[in-house]
């Protein structure tokens, strides 16, 4: 199949700004008009990190995010929700308390006119299945967020997968996130553990095993025995955390997939992800006849707010340039 | 911990006020928490360790002692909105103060260990800084 016979659309998740939104250089606006500068026009959004007043939103904010949106050709189409299971000290929400978190933020989707709400990778599967009706009636979609180091064989994965067969509710599928196709460890990652004064040799052991797609479980008791430090800890820690994964996996659950996070932690100059290969991750996307958004998450801030200002604008629109190479969007320039 | 803790305390973070000291307080985590998450604040003034029993906190323009913020899990800190410890000691407008301030988050999604205990978030923050007047 070519590259222009797919459906597939470009976003943007606000959360990509999170450096500049926190340091208060870009508002939710500036977001906005960033997203649609770069023709990432399906936006993604964190209620509890932009919406002032969260949970309760006001009409004044709500009036603002569609007046934005049409000003800057930008749609919204997912909203991002958190289980906060441990919310009390002395005990747990109660799977009642659970299932009402979630319809609460299904209503507040609804508010900001997404129809996809990101169920963080918690959600139990049967807080899935019960809140799945409301989530219907509502016209939204729950999509499990598959994260790193889940992936499609992992047994919670599959208890999430049950429900989502046995129901067949339209109101339920996944989200996978990128981050379980991390091909080569993010230098970014393990340069930032090497200011903070971890011994070249282990991190270059740690990256090195994480390439070959190792025994990365194994190399906490290495470093161990190599007298390291905490950072070395960290970075083997970090190593289990990334997975590597055939991106193929995706088709046989095609159906189910409604929104794509497509996490990245570095961009380089040639437009090119260091780590995940989304030149061989879109191809599975068209094959399958993925017809969602491709969502820019960028998080690769943290790695390097140490040594210089983040810029996670020129991150996200190199990210888009890509995109549209591989999706094979014909640019201004080519025509 | 990281850079941008030193966000948390500003420049412009001191208010002398008749009772006392106030010290507004930025989050460092990326999105609202509830207030039972502001769980552990370890601050110092001029060498003097604050109980925090002895603080009481404005959250949302409401003022709350801090040990009733474990009983507050329907409101959130915004990540844009700073939260105001009230301290009670002695100051005027002018007077430098150094803040030491250990804020521990406790992120209630993300349960770490066998115990499964929420993920505290740390910030250190160590300015000298001078109160501006009420």
């Amino acid at each position: 199949m070519s590259a222009s016979a797919h459906q597939i659309k470009r976003g943007v998740s606000l959360y990509s700004f999170q450096e500049e939104y926190f340091l208060r250089t870009m508002s939710v606006e500036d977001c906005l008009r960033v997203a649609g500068e770069i023709g990432a026009t399906g936006i993604e959004i964190i209620p509890e990190q932009m919406v002032p007043g969260f949970p309760a939103l006001t009409d004044e904010f709500v009036e603002q995010w569609f007046s934005w949106m049409e000003r800057y050709g930008t749609a919204p189409v997912a909203t991002d929700l958190f289980l906060d299971t441990k919310l009390h000290r002395d005990r747990w929400l109660s799977r009642e308390e659970q299932v009402a978190s979630v319809c609460r933020d299904v209503d507040i989707a609804v508010r900001l006119g997404a129809r996809i709400v990101r169920a963080i990778i918690n959600t139990p599967p049967e807080v899935m299945e019960e809140a799945a009706p409301y989530a219907e009636e509502q016209g939204v979609r729950l999509l499990l967020e598959v994260h790193a180091p889940f992936h499609y064989e992992h047994p919670w994965i599959l208890e999430h997968l049950e429900v989502m067969h046995r129901t067949g509710s339209p109101a339920l599928g996944l989200m996978p996130d990128m981050g379980t196709y991390v091909e080569r460890f993010p230098r970014v990652v393990s340069e930032r553990a090497l200011r903070d004064g971890a011994k070249p040799e282990l991190v270059d052991l740690i990256v090195k095993t994480y390439d070959d797609h190792g025994d990365t479980h194994a190399l906490m008791d290495v470093v161990n025995y190599r007298g390291g430090g905490p950072g070395d800890f960290g970075l083997a820690r970090q190593a289990t955390h990334y997975i590597w994964s055939e991106p193929k996996a995706m088709l046989e659950h095609m159906p189910l997939i409604g929104h794509i996070q497509a996490k990245f932690y570095e961009m380089t100059e040639d437009e090119v992800e260091y780590s995940i290969p989304y030149e061989r991750i879109v191809p599975v996307l068209v094959e399958g006849g993925f017809d969602g958004h491709l969502s820019s998450e960028y998080e690769g801030n943290r790695h390097i707010q140490d040594v210089h200002p983040v810029d996670s604008v020129e991150q996200v629109r190199r990210q888009h340039a890509m995109f549209a190479r591989l999706l094979g969007e014909t640019t201004g320039e080519d025509a | 911990m990281g850079p941008l803790d030193d966000q948390v305390v500003r420049a412009d973070s001191l208010t002398a006020t008749p009772d006392g000291l106030d010290i507004a307080v930025y989050s460092h985590w990326y999105r609202a928490l509830p207030l039972p998450s502001l769980a552990r604040v370890d601050l110092t003034v001029d060498g003097e360790r604050i109980e925090p029993s002895s603080l009481s906190v404005t959250v949302n323009g409401q003022r709350h002692p801090f040990a009733a913020l474990a009983e507050k899990g329907d409101e959130y800190w915004f990540t844009t909105d700073p939260v105001l410890l009230h301290v009670p000691v002695e100051t005027a407008p002018g007077r430098e103060h150094r803040v030491r301030l250990l804020l521990g988050l406790s992120i209630p999604y993300i349960l770490t260990g066998p115990d499964r205990v929420p993920l505290v978030a740390p910030s250190l923050t160590d300015k000298t800084l001078t109160a501006a007047g009420a």
